[in-house]
């Protein structure tokens, strides 16, 4: 299944992305709408939804090769397909099988109608991806028997073509609730995004609630704590590791391919041992990477450590390239922007601390 | 409600050079001149940073995204009362005489605002630099007061320097791997001069320049010493600009192809070196490399402070970020970092202005020109002394005897030491500026994110760190 992902991935990136590759750099919502239609007419948002239901049930490890080989021509286009399976995270896990399915079919019966299916995550509410439980202001609050949805979520990735959000809020007895809410309802408001570094072709955005009225039927879950974010963002990581791998497979092909077409001193600087390290190095690391990505274990800290690396790589393929490398024609400073720019949203430092404060809490129960 | 004492705000108090360097405090009692030069080098660069560049940096940048050939000459000229342009040129020609080290205090401080713009004047230097280095007089007295009068009569007269070629970056700076480079660019000897063909990349200023210095071999078998240099006039028949790039970062210093199509160069023009191109060479990388490592230094003050300034301003949940042990822990590895750069980068161009071929521009018989009255300064007879081969082959005598061969090579080992040092901790630093920032971090509002891209190309000019680390290795350990 995996290899026909990644020749699906292949597919859609030479017939959608290759030839609009200079126009991938910048925001273009009409061209990504276009793109994700395609995506659309091959199934992949249900894709990640359970067979039974209409899906093609592909477990993120799946849909992380097709996002992968997505993310190496584009890797703001990589990224809203994760961001889609981050989206339905909250809705795979919710243990209601009737709000799971309407919401699932909802999706599924929406492909091919609309442009883009699109799930999409709204947990953050500052500039950190891992919330922590006293940094919940986003309410969830009864108001004359209805439910009332108000505050400001951040950096929700796909939140402009999003025709889903699922929302992390808090309840009146201080529980955490999980909605999936259509996009589209009345009180939500989307700012434009900031200029940034890079991933410009995705667009990242703060989202408003302003008193949105929510049905019993949109609230999916609700936890005294946020350790289920554990297995949440374990469920999607491989797919955000799947954007920085893509990125980074790209930088090393670029500059493999460079320093065995380049002379310096009379010899190609493959031949180089200076060259030779940096490539080993690179090399060395993407493999790693596509190891922890197919090994189907869960951990929160995989795309902290992908992005990492991938920075890594980056700068060294640039480096490799010399001052060609720095140049927009040459196709790599793009790769370095996007990955410092997904390496932000991902935020290795938060993770770590969640991470370890989770062990430090089992440690001390222990 | 139990009002919370507000915690002190972030004071980045390393800025200033005697607070940064005590050294310099022990220098001040035998050198008081040069101390009291830098310490003005850095008010006046802050002052222009603060008043100019700080406001206009982040919208020049946007602007040359979107319009590569955009150049911000009111930038350039509001810096001609400063007479950045006239630093390196020696008093005798109306400069300001001064070296290396203000050269590089300077380059710290302008580019913790903005290293593209700082770099317009870097690659100014750079251009006059070989002149600087040969000696060659009436060179100074041709080109150098061009640049001085230019500043005077709100003109600016910029300079550039040409080596690299399309097949060719790196290996032209080094007498070996050129035997074997792919060249393009050739000069051949024809009645009073030479005529240039060919084309050079990645020229810093080289779509702005008025004046650019280009090296050429004239042999195709013996390429390494058969090298001249001169001076060519962007207004010169045959010459022209091409591409101009698409930077990741520094854009507001152009990088530009220029194109040569049998230009001619008069005999006079070229710049001698006496056949001796490593020696000529070694001078030059050695003193460009510890101002490089001056700019990476430079850039990651520019985004420790961005990063500080962004801090004292975040809370999360009514606390500051920098409240957090996590995030103190990395401010004080970032510090350290930059500290590491800049005494690096001192010993560097301290060493080269000490021990290399700056000393010779405070040498009285430099000195002593600026007290010459102009009416005999502008003189056929004088214009005849210092074109004529004896003064330069006394120069140049002077010269070989004052700075040996060695001491040139260990000026470039301690330059090339500090160059990739400071320029790979550049990198680390804007880019740990950014994670403790999270999302906000490739926020272009913010500053960090251009310091970043910015970081990236010191690494690459001045020879690449894999060159530099090359460089030292033969300079320090064989």
């Amino acid at each position: 299944m995996k290899e026909q992902l990644t020749q699906l991935g292949k597919d859609f990136t030479s017939n959608e992305l290759l030839k609009k590759w200079e126009y991938l750099d910048a925001e273009s919502p009409d061209l990504l709408r276009d793109i994700l239609q395609k995506a659309a007419d091959i199934d992949m948002f249900s894709s990640v939804i359970d067979e039974k239901l209409g899906g093609s049930g592909l477990t993120p490890f799946e849909y992380s090769a097709f996002i992968l080989e997505v993310s190496k021509v584009s890797a703001g286009v990589g990224l809203l397909f994760a961001s889609h399976l981050m989206g339905i995270t909250p809705v795979y896990f919710c243990k209601n099988e009737e709000k799971r399915t309407k919401i699932l079919s909802d999706v599924i019966a929406s492909e091919g109608e609309k442009s883009s299916p699109l799930c999409a995550l709204a947990v953050c509410e500052n500039n950190r991806s891992w919330p922590n439980p006293d940094q919940i202001k986003t309410t969830l609050t009864k108001k004359n028997e209805k439910n009332i949805l108000s505050g400001i979520k951040t950096n929700v990735i796909g939140a402009e073509l999003a025709t889903h959000l699922s929302v992390l809020t808090m309840g009146e007895n201080n529980e955490f609730i999980w909605l999936n809410i259509d996009a589209h309802s009345k009180g939500i408001s989307i700012t434009p995004q900031r200029q940034r570094l890079g991933l410009r072709i995705c667009p990242v955005n703060n989202v408003e609630f302003d008193n949105v009225e929510i049905s019993e039927e949109d609230i999916l879950s609700k936890h005294e704590n946020l350790n289920h974010l554990h297995s949440y963002y374990g469920y999607f990581d491989s797919a955000l590791s799947a954007v920085a791998l893509g990125i980074s497979k790209a930088a090393y092909d670029i500059a493999l391919k460079y320093s065995t077409e380049r002379y310096q001193g009379g010899k190609i600087i493959c031949h180089h041992d200076a060259v030779k390290m940096l490539l080993s190095e690179m090399a060395d690391s993407n493999e790693k990477n596509e190891a922890l990505i197919s090994s189907e274990s869960r951990s929160i800290l995989f795309s902290a450590e992908a992005v990492t690396e991938s920075e890594r790589i980056c700068l060294d393929a640039i480096q490799v390239l010399g001052g060609y490398g720095y140049m927009e024609d040459y196709k790599i400073e793009r790769c370095l922007r996007d990955t410092k720019t997904l390496q932000s949203l991902i935020d290795p430092y938060s993770r770590k601390m969640a991470y370890i404060e989770r062990k430090i809490n089992k440690a001390r129960q222990a | 409600m139990i009002e919370t004492a507000e915690p002190q705000k972030l004071i980045y108090k390393l800025k200033d050079l005697r607070e940064a360097h005590p050294r310099l405090k022990f220098l001040e009692k035998s050198h008081p001149t040069l101390i009291r030069e830098l310490l003005h080098v850095q008010k006046e660069a802050r002052e222009f940073g603060e008043k100019h560049i700080a406001p206009a940096a982040l919208s020049i940048d946007n602007k040359i995204a979107e319009d590569h050939s955009y150049f911000a000459w009111d930038i350039v000229e509001k810096a001609l009362d400063y007479r950045f342009f006239s630093y390196a040129i020696p008093e005798g020609f109306g400069g300001l005489g001064y070296t290396t080290t203000h050269l590089a205090i300077l380059m710290e401080e302008l580019c913790s605002f903005c290293p593209g713009i700082a770099n317009i004047f870097g690659a100014h230097v750079l251009g006059i630099s070989p002149m600087m280095m040969a000696p060659d007089i009436r060179l100074y007295d041709k080109y150098l007061r061009l640049v001085t009068d230019g500043e005077k009569n709100g003109k600016p007269v910029i300079f550039a320097l040409a080596i690299t070629e399309p097949g060719a970056g790196s290996d032209v700076e080094d007498l070996e791997e050129m035997k074997k480079a792919k060249l393009c660019t050739w000069a051949r000897k024809v009645d009073g001069g030479y005529i240039l063909n060919g084309r050079k990349v990645f020229i810093s200023n080289g779509s702005i320049a008025d004046y650019i210095w280009v090296s050429a071999s004239m042999d195709r078998e013996h390429p390494e010493t058969s090298a001249i240099a001169c001076i060519v006039p962007s207004n010169a028949e045959g010459f022209s600009v091409g591409t101009i790039e698409k930077k990741m970062g520094q854009r507001a210093c152009p990088a530009a192809e220029i194109i040569m199509d049998d230009v001619f160069v008069p005999e006079e023009d070229r710049i001698r070196s006496g056949g001796d191109s490593e020696r000529l060479k070694t001078s030059v990388l050695g003193a460009s490399r510890g101002p490089v490592a001056a700019i990476a230094t430079g850039i990651a003050r520019g985004a420790f402070q961005a990063l500080l300034n962004y801090l004292n301003d975040y809370k999360i949940n009514g606390r500051y970020l920098f409240e957090e042990q996590w995030v103190q822990l990395i401010l004080v590895d970032l510090m350290t970092k930059i500290q590491i750069s800049r005494q690096l980068y001192l010993d560097a161009v301290i060493t080269c202005d000490l021990l290399g071929m700056p000393k010779l521009l405070s040498h009285f018989s430099m000195k002593s020109m600026k007290y010459l009255p102009e009416f005999y300064l502008r003189s056929q007879i004088s214009h005849k002394l210092f074109r004529s081969d004896i003064l330069y082959n006394n120069v140049k005598n002077m010269a070989d005897k004052a700075v040996s061969i060695k001491e040139l090579k260990f000026i470039a080992g301690l330059s090339s030491i500090a160059k990739y040092t400071a320029s790979d901790l550049a990198v680390e630093v804007t880019s740990k500026a950014m994670e403790i920032m999270g999302s906000d971090g490739p926020i272009q509002e913010y500053g960090v994110e251009k310091f970043y891209r910015d970081a990236k190309l010191t690494q690459i000019y001045e020879g690449t760190n894999q060159i530099n680390r090359i460089s030292a290795y033969k300079s320090l350990l064989i």
